[in-house]
């Protein structure tokens, strides 16, 4: 025989859980309800959250160059990266690479391979402080640095240039090279 | 009459605390919700090609002229 004070607490946890999981509907984004005499209705949409990039020019050829020389893309010959936000949320965007060189004091991060950021479509950032607009070192197989940040995500101002720079070390040893860069977006 | 009434009871009350244990946990687990992408990465590369480098040296070529003599 099971005492009516055991059904009590059990009845008690059960209204405990239940009053908990109504709290927590409450606590998501609600829906007006009111009572009216005009035919209205809301439709209440949740788009994802997406902090998605892509690079719609995603190498960037050099040709030959020579020990010393100095190379980069502002002047669009090559055609620097375009890194695009494709989510739907206004990202931040940091960088990092593999190692391009092998020539003294370039294996690391160093003056000898560096970028910057700039407006592909203008608009895309809301101010000229969330791009790095001078040449700035690229991190060689370490954390990534700052890029970008608060790239839009709207479709016809999402998009920035990622100008690189090139400065061929002097004992560099001739023959091909390649260097892989790294976009990494997240949510601003 | 009145102890079947309240196991029936008990057993009620045990798989409602249980179906709403199991509604909050499937919550919190995000299990229905809408699914959020926080980071994401791409990669591109960077080519280029280094030239030999031009090498240059110098030699001297000695020579000597002889009169040569008519006899």
């Amino acid at each position: 025989m099971v005492s009516n004070n055991v059904l009590a607490g059990l009845l008690i946890i059960a209204i405990v859980v239940s009053v908990g999981g109504i709290m927590y509907q409450l606590s998501l984004p609600r829906i007006p309800i009111t009572i009216t005499g005009q035919a209205t209705g809301t439709a209440q949409v949740q788009i994802a959250s997406l902090a998605t990039i892509s690079l719609p020019t995603d190498t960037v050829n050099f040709g030959s160059v020579q020990n010393n020389e100095v190379k980069n893309t502002t002047s669009l010959d090559p055609y620097p990266f375009v890194v695009r936000n494709e989510g739907t949320v206004d990202i931040n965007i940091t960088i990092n690479a593999s190692q391009l060189w092998y020539g003294t004091g370039a294996t690391g991060t160093s003056t000898y391979y560096r970028f910057q950021s700039a407006e592909n479509e203008s608009g895309s950032v809301p101010s000229s402080l969330d791009l790095v607009t001078s040449w700035t070192d690229i991190p060689i197989a370490e954390s990534p640095i700052k890029f970008a940040t608060r790239l839009n995500y709207t479709d016809t101002n999402d998009s920035l240039k990622g100008h690189l720079y090139l400065l061929v070390p002097s004992d560099e040893p001739a023959g091909s090279k390649s260097s892989i860069l790294t976009f990494i977006a997240s949510q601003a | 009459m009145k102890e079947i009434s309240q196991k029936i009871l008990i057993i009620l009350i045990v798989v409602l605390v249980i179906v709403s244990a199991i509604e909050i946990s499937l919550y919190l687990s995000g299990v229905g919700q809408v699914p959020t992408v926080k980071e994401f990465s791409t990669s591109g590369k960077v080519n280029v090609y280094v030239l030999p480098k031009p090498s240059t040296s110098q030699g001297k070529v000695v020579l000597e002229v002889v009169n040569q003599t008519k006899e």
